[in-house]
């Protein structure tokens, strides 16, 4: 009753209306509406989640997506990706009826060992990425970086005793890291370690390797606008709901409170090796992770640098191969393969490639 | 034009304009600091209430959290490389910067801070 009072009411009065004035209403009354849509983005709503269990690193994700439930179920498909590669690509822990690196690294070199087709796309890259780096990334090169890590944890664990590896070990490790001796059969999905005392560690390609295949299924799951990040490893899909780029603050080496640059990213992603995040002190020095393969000794040739790239696993690639070579060369082997880079040379000043600070 | 063509006019465009303002206006620094542990929701605070939260996990791990108006901090922690303590304040205006900058996160610890700020894109 009594909305159908109010509804005769509101058509009497229209009748008072004249035509311009009732045409401008018109005109507001559509743009209120519009006005909340946004132009169809602002429907959208910004999920970030973290996970604290994966890749033994911090890994975030920031989505955007129409509602709660949406985020969940794209989250959740995510995660459930990721630690899967995170399974397979495990050189320190072999994990329940899965075939992954640690089974690879232990039996591979006795028979051909058939392995998911992930881990298989994995490797298979791992020995393109040794060419496009001419070497200066290399998964073959687990026996000299298993002494590296056991030596930092260690050291880690008991600062007093920290030592660094045996000079004689290393170069006896060194021995044995030629990729050629990696040989992937494509038909039968195997992996044959030609060499007995050859081990595979995917640390400079995995993490990047894995943020792409995560990313290309949620784009092909209708996810339009991700950001994933593995422990410094960005990857962004598409862009912000607003059409804006993504934009990432690039760690000042010297100063953790504040960004070095700030790069827009888009449908790409950003990388950074630095040697200040692992690392461990012996006599007063401090030894990070990257090891350069011709000295056995962690890389000492720029302070840091940052890539951008269209692939994850490229971009991760060459963050690493940047960092084991003098920046002169690095600049040649970026410009060579198209990768944007940014250094913090040893004198703390910043070259660009390709790139440019947004402020 | 009538006057009531006037006054419908008049209230059409207050509300447009009072809803585009509403839209549009920045919160202020309006939001909250959700904590997770290992990855479980743990507290969630509003960002206008200055407040310290501890949490003892009861195995040597121990980690105060400071909320101040309109940011947070890593207050201490007992982990050994310091990192988020090291990130010191993030606030709202540092987190509008770029991506990625609401979070501090004591992964040795397993405990996460987001900052949630209201107007965030």
């Amino acid at each position: 009753m009594e909305v159908g009072k109010r509804a005769m009411d509101f058509k009497l009065r229209q009748k008072c209306v004249q035509p311009v004035a009732y045409t401008l209403a018109l005109i507001l009354l559509c743009a209120v509406p519009l006005a909340f849509l946004g132009g169809c983005t602002q429907r959208l709503q910004r999920y970030e989640a973290t996970y604290l269990s994966l890749f033994d690193t911090v890994v975030t994700v920031l989505l955007y997506a129409e509602s709660e439930a949406e985020a969940q179920q794209a989250m959740d498909a995510i995660y459930s990706d990721l630690a899967r590669y995170d399974a397979l690509f495990d050189i320190y822990e072999t994990h329940d009826g899965v075939v992954n690196l640690k089974t690879v690294n232990d039996s591979a070199w006795k028979q051909p060992v058939a392995v998911e087709p992930e881990l298989f796309a994995l490797l298979s890259f791992g020995k393109e990425v040794c060419g496009l780096t001419e070497g200066r990334v290399n998964i073959a090169f687990g026996s000299v970086l298993t002494l590296w890590h056991d030596a930092r944890e260690a050291g880690i664990a008991d600062p007093e005793q920290a030592a660094l590896p045996e000079r004689s070990a290393l170069e006896k490790a060194a021995a044995h890291t030629n990729i050629d001796d990696v040989i992937l059969d494509a038909e039968a999905n195997t992996v044959y370690l030609a060499d007995p005392a050859l081990q595979l560690d995917v640390g400079a390609i995995g993490k990047g390797f894995a943020a792409q295949l995560a990313c290309d299924n949620a784009r092909a799951r209708g996810v339009t606008s991700l950001l994933l990040n593995l422990g410094g490893n960005v990857c962004a899909l598409g862009t912000r709901a607003d059409g804006n780029p993504w934009r990432i603050h690039v760690q000042d080496p010297d100063d953790p409170e504040a960004a070095l640059a700030t790069l827009e990213l888009s449908d790409a992603s950003l990388v950074t090796s630095g040697g200040y995040q692992r690392y461990y002190t012996v006599d007063g020095f401090s030894y990070h992770h990257i090891i350069d393969p011709d000295t056995l000794m962690p890389a000492n040739y720029v302070k840091a640098v940052t890539v951008t790239h269209p692939d994850s696993g490229l971009a991760d690639a060459f963050s690493t191969a940047l960092f084991n070579l003098p920046y002169e060369e690095g600049r040649a082997l970026a410009e060579a393969n198209g990768v944007s880079a940014v250094w913090e040379l040893l004198d703390g000043s910043i070259v660009w490639l390709r790139l440019d600070p947004t402020e | 034009m009538k006057r009531n063509d006037l006054i419908i006019l008049g209230a059409v465009l207050a509300v447009a304009a009072i809803l585009l303002f509403a839209l549009r206006a920045p919160a202020n620094g309006a939001g909250w600091v959700i904590v997770y542990v290992h990855d479980v929701e743990y507290a969630r605070l509003p960002l206008d209430t200055p407040q310290t939260i501890t949490i003892d996990q009861g195995d040597g791990k121990v980690n105060v959290i400071a909320v101040f108006e309109g940011g947070v901090r890593m207050q201490s922690s007992t982990c050994e490389n310091q990192l988020c303590v090291l990130q010191g304040d993030v606030t709202c205006e540092s987190a509008a910067h770029a991506e990625l900058e609401n979070w501090i996160v004591c992964l040795p610890n397993g405990v996460s801070i987001e900052l949630v700020a209201e107007d965030a894109p």
